[in-house]
């Protein structure tokens, strides 16, 4: 594509600078208002009840203590599913990008024959399904249940990760691909040599989308394992978050009351967010590395 | 038919004993009932026989009941986040050793519970709802109880059955789908208005004796505090009406349907008369300011937040949630004081409240239709009723953790109790969630409150205001107790869904107009008519036919 | 971009075979190592999705937990009428639109605005910092964010406080229809914005970096290098998720909207979803839900695949 020749370098004319300005500024407003809800919960955890209840913790933490997070670090099972939550996002991510990849890349080449039929095949999978009930029991038939694998396999392909994945498959230029196969290579040594060496932000967007949805999944893994030192940490998040606001009235005098202390709450939610955070940084990398695709050539 | 409430508590501790007597007490040699029934059934795995050659391997001990052979039973339970189920704690150690059955548990939100159930692919056990047993129990995914009752296979639950007149109730076209949890005297308390005694005494404001004494004290104090939200709640309109509907006059269950113990008979709500008042009264609490503007939105949070921070002064709902609550306002105001007040007059003259179920919590235990060995399970069901197995559920191991009085009771050791003492999110749900006891847990004959107070003494967090609480409630004679829903046939239950799912998206979208006063409440008449139109005195002559008061 | 175009077919394909075959083997033998590779994503669908397609036959029957799907009686379309034919349906499907128009109309452009912008920043540290502030809310349960939402939105909650320093009345915003879709797609740009961005980051980054040293010397100007290069390179992933967007015009989960409505706000907040939860309350209806679910997926496949078909005319991207 080419670009019409213009007026020379308007790069660091005023208008320009005012934009970069404004540009900042937005930023600065959107990392404000994106930041703030992470921050209160921060915050709300580390401050006494009485503060927080009186609607006095919004920019300070009042009464600061740490006595949340020792419970939280005190709590067996809290660590148990965190090693849950580990397994099950590495594995589940490695099986979900590697299948992925496997179903993307014949769907991106043209010359696939029966393209758009597996194109068809695999996107009817968006919008009809069969629904849970069926669903458990194929699980059950394979004798997944209760197992690691009814957790990562069911969800082995989100169609519509793939077909984003896809859709960046089929920008690659073909030219590498074309003279991979004059040197003789088939289709599988070019897309693990070739195609997914050039497809690192896309991988690595997948691995964050994948890993997260692992990471924050709970409804797989508590419809399909049984035992509790199985169960992944959203599960127990939900049940110490969520259980007092939604959870069926049962009458009687206590029962019906989640009385968990809401700092205690909030420090789960940030123990739950903080690896994510922590591995974040690792697959930014790729994006912002770009690949120069022009410059690999040869 | 007012009942006191000692009157009740009285007479289930009354039953307790009388069960109790009947079934044996742990350390008494033998238990009649059981041997009898297992000579009575020729089934192979009897308890009875069991019992005794287990007694001799034991030697000192003898249970009720024991599995010839090591077996695990799964049971599906839910969790509370309050009190987290543990994987064989102690109580199911205990159980293991005196039974040879070992429990496994299952642990699922209700999204599990219906998977399970809509694919027949239950756990030996399953926790289930009442509503569950209705739609389900006539389906066969369940073993029928009442076949094994009347076997004599389970003579402990038939001393209940025969003691407990409401237990009828609980059976779906005379059948008794699943074992219904009993509760264990079990204290008695309801939906009722708790308030800041403390602010009343202060500003001289006396306590209210009718409904409309209450919204003037209310509306004295939103003029001394302005910035206030005098009376807030819980889970928006609907809670809100099902926890003052009744106390005004009018009436509203789960979705407007409500059992009326002066008319004695079932009344959808919202289409009467009787219903403007309360929205009427709604609407004067909302115009005065008293009302929480966003009594709509209102979480359990917000009710928490509020109450306990002394930002509201009024809240009608469970009332003993005030205690909690007190707890956390005495931070910021040290003589801070949510009490409930007996129940005041309405604007037709009545006093009436209405207590918890305490008797039956409306918690089954239904077993697998498919389980293997379904003899020795219900044999072990019905253990878990006699007094030995009570006592292990909802007091743990003997000797660690509880021990007897003289009269054979259980009580809870100080030692072990005091380990708890300043757990979260309290010294008791501590306590019952590392044995493994009580209601929450797996429990047929289950304790929950009085287990409660009984560590709450200990431990030295029973306060006078506590005990204030429980006598104000015992002395009230505006509460009745509840009766239970009957079962409805299959299409009565499908046409009532249809006429309910209609009218509630209807009505739930008026309700608020009123009480903001965007629309006058006499236009309410309209909305009368249309829900009559739409089927509300249908549903209730179905229930009504369904209860035999037609 | 002109250099996108098909892999060309192996000319050096094995001398071997024979020309007689039928061509719809010929091209599965030339295809082999594609079938292959294609081969594991295939069983995944056939065992994980078509299998339990049986599952959509309880929608014509009333299910019955014994018999089981084999066993259970048929009903035909009794289940889709009382759907289709309830006086609230029009409600209903109105209310779930609007929703997700709205939400197409300000919440699919605002990530790739922010990807474009986060792309003209020249401080790639600050860039990064922005990127990883901007994803955080993604992270924190629907219920936690609805919380602070009904707290900002309450009579004396922030909002309102804005309101009021400004002159204004406090309104309980949550408690009228009005303003329903706009705190509802409002507070969905803020929990996903920034999440969705990284999709068109990745896309961005795959431009030729040449290509913006070109555009330099030849002196292009901000403007138009986001309108000549940064666009049409992210053209073929804005088109296909906009095509996916479409086909999801009829589905809208409930979580999030039983958090923020209550009675007052069902003019405009009931959607399919919550309707069906509610009806779910009273009693488990396998057979309805799973009726309107397929009538949800119907509606779904004829939107994608008509704006599938207008895609393709107009620019040369489609699903298939």
């Amino acid at each position: 594509m080419l670009l019409k020749n213009r007026k020379p370098s308007e790069n660091g004319g005023i208008g320009s600078r005012i934009f970069d300005f404004c540009n900042i500024l937005f930023m600065l407003c959107l990392a404000f208002i994106t930041l703030y809800p992470m921050y209160n919960i921060f915050i709300v955890s580390i401050s006494s009840a009485e503060y927080i209840y009186a609607g006095a913790v919004s920019f300070i933490p009042k009464g600061i203590n740490f006595d949340a997070y020792r419970m939280v670090f005190k709590n067996d099972s809290i660590w148990r599913s965190f090693g849950n939550s580990i397994l099950y996002t590495t594995v589940g991510t490695a099986i979900n990008v590697v299948c992925s990849a496997m179903c993307a890349y014949p769907l991106s080449r043209k010359d696939f024959y029966g393209r758009g039929f597996f194109t068809l095949f695999v996107a009817v999978t968006m919008f009809i399904s069969g629904g849970m009930i069926p669903s458990y029991l194929v699980v059950n038939q394979l004798r997944l249940i209760n197992t690691m694998w009814a957790i990562v396999l069911p969800g082995a392909i989100s169609t519509y990760n793939m077909i984003i994945m896809r859709t960046f498959f089929q920008n690659l230029p073909v030219s590498l691909q074309e003279s991979a196969y004059l040197d003789g290579a088939n289709d599988i040594t070019i897309l693990f040599k070739v195609v997914l060496p050039l497809s690192m932000p896309i991988i690595a967007t997948m691995t964050l989308f994948y890993a997260v949805g692992h990471w924050n999944s709970y409804f797989n893994a508590m419809i399909y394992l049984n035992s509790k030192s199985k169960f992944p940490l959203q599960v127990l998040l939900r049940e110490i978050v969520v259980a007092g606001n939604m959870a069926d009235e049962s009458s009687d005098l206590t029962s019906n009351i989640n009385i968990i202390a809401i700092n205690f709450k909030y420090a789960v939610i940030v123990i739950t967010v903080v690896p994510i955070l922590v591995v974040y940084p690792f697959l930014q990398k790729h994006f912002t590395k770009g690949v120069m695709i022009g410059a690999i050539k040869g | 038919m007012m009942k006191s409430k000692l009157k009740t508590l009285a007479g289930i501790i009354g039953a307790a004993i009388l069960v109790s007597g009947c079934s044996g007490s742990p350390s008494s040699s033998g238990t009649p009932s059981a041997s009898g029934a297992g000579s009575s059934s020729a089934a192979p795995s009897a308890p009875a026989s069991q019992s005794e050659s287990q007694s001799q391997a034991e030697g000192e001990e003898q249970s009720g009941f024991r599995a010839d052979k090591e077996r695990t039973l799964t049971v599906f339970t839910t969790e509370s986040g309050n009190q987290p189920i543990k994987d064989f704690a102690p109580a199911q150690q205990e159980i293991f050793r005196k039974t040879n059955i070992k429990i496994e548990f299952e642990i699922g939100n209700s999204d599990k519970r219906s998977i399970l159930l809509a694919t027949n692919n239950l756990p030996d056990v399953i926790r289930i709802d009442a509503s569950g047993v209705r739609e389900y129990g006539p389906t066969g995914i369940f073993t029928n109880v009442t076949d094994y009752m009347n076997q004599g296979k389970m003579p402990n639950l038939k001393g209940f059955y025969d003691q407990i007149e409401n237990l009828k109730k609980r059976e779906v076209d005379g059948v008794l789908w699943a074992c219904p949890m009993i509760a264990r005297s079990e204290a008695a308390n309801g939906f009722g208005p708790v308030l800041r005694a403390d602010l009343l005494e202060k500003h001289n404001i006396a306590t209210p004796k009718t409904f409309d004494e209450l919204l003037e004290a209310m509306k004295q104090l939103k003029e001394i505090y302005p910035d206030s939200k005098p009376w807030t709640g819980r889970k928006g309109t609907s809670q809100m009406l099902k926890t003052v509907s009744y106390m005004l006059g009018s009436g509203y269950g789960g979705n407007g349907l409500y059992y009326d113990y002066d008319l004695k008979k079932y009344v959808f709500g919202p289409a009467t008369q009787e219903f403007k008042a309360v929205l009427g009264y709604l609407n004067q609490a909302y115009a005065a300011g008293v009302l929480d503007p966003d009594f709509a939105t209102t979480t359990g949070d917000t009710l928490s937040a509020q109450m306990s921070s002394g930002q509201s002064f009024l809240f009608i709902d469970n009332s003993g949630f005030g205690q909690n609550y007190t707890k956390t306002l005495k931070k910021t105001v040290p003589d801070g004081k949510l009490q409930i007040i007996p129940i005041p007059e309405n604007s037709f003259g009545q006093r009436r409240a209405i207590l918890y179920e305490t008797v039956l919590p409306g918690d089954f235990f239904a077993v697998n239709a498919k389980t293997k060995d379904p003899d020795t399970v219900m044999a072990f069901m019905d253990w878990m009723y006699s007094q030995e197995g009570s006592d292990i559920s909802n007091y743990g191991v003997e000797g660690t953790s509880f021990e007897y009085d003289a009269d054979g009771q259980p009580h809870f050791i100080q030692d072990y109790i005091m380990q708890f003492k300043d757990a979260e999110p309290s010294t008791y749900y501590a306590v019952y969630s590392e044995l493994g006891i009580t209601k929450l847990n797996f429990s047929l004959w289950a304790a929950n409150t009085m287990t409660s107070f009984e560590i709450e003494k200990m431990v030295g967090n029973w306060d006078d205001l506590t005990d204030e609480y429980w006598k104000i409630v015992e002395a009230d004679d505006a509460y009745v107790t509840p009766i239970i829903d009957p079962s409805l046939s299959a299409e009565d239950n499908e046409r009532v869904k249809d006429l309910t799912a209609d009218l509630t998206t209807m009505l739930d979208q008026e309700y608020n107009k009123y009480i903001m006063g965007i629309e006058p409440i006499d236009n309410y008449d309209n909305v009368i008519a249309k829900a009559i139109e739409m089927g509300a005195q249908e549903i209730a002559d179905i229930y009504n036919a369904a209860n035999g008061n037609a | 971009m002109s250099s996108r175009s098909s892999v060309k077919p192996n000319t050096q394909r094995p001398q071997g075979q024979p020309k007689s075959l039928p061509r719809p083997i010929r091209e599965i033998i030339r295809c082999k190592y594609l079938y292959l590779i294609f081969l594991i994503p295939f069983i995944y669908y056939i065992v994980f999705q078509y299998w339990p397609m049986y599952g959509i036959l309880i929608s014509f029957q009333d299910y019955n937990v014994v018999k089981g799907i084999s066993g259970s009686p048929w009903v035909g379309f009794k289940h889709f009428e009382k759907f289709l034919f309830d006086d609230y349906f029009w409600t209903l499907v109105r209310n779930t639109l609007l929703i997700n128009i709205y939400n197409l109309l300000w919440g699919f452009p605002a990530p790739i605005i922010l990807a474009i912008l986060l792309n003209e920043l020249r401080s790639e540290r600050f860039k990064k910092v922005i990127q990883n502030i901007s994803y955080l809310p993604h992270f924190i349960s629907t219920v936690v964010v609805c919380g602070m939402l009904v707290n900002f939105l309450s009579s004396d909650g922030l909002v309102n406080q804005i309101v009021k320093f400004f002159g204004g009345e406090s309104i309980q915003f949550l408690m009228y229809p009005q303003y329903f879709r706009t705190i509802y797609v409002a507070s969905g740009i803020w929990q996903s914005v920034g999440w969705n961005s990284i999709i068109y980051l990745a896309a961005l980054t795959g431009i030729d970096a040449e290509m913006f040293e070109a555009a330099l010397i030849d002196g292009a100007n901000r403007w138009h290098r986001i309108r000549y290069i940064t666009l049409p390179s992210i053209a073929p992933t804005i088109s296909i998720m906009l095509i996916l967007n479409l086909g999801r015009l009829m589905n809208l989960g409930h979580e999030k909207i039983l958090l923020l409505y209550n009675g007052s706000t069902y003019e405009t907040a009931d959607v399919i979803s919550t309707y069906v939860y509610r009806r779910g309350l009273l009693g488990n209806d396998f057979s309805y839900a799973t009726a309107v679910n397929l009538f949800q997926a119907v509606v779904g496949v004829i939107l994608v695949s008509a704006s599938n078909q207008i895609s393709k005319k107009v620019g040369e991207t489609s699903l298939w």
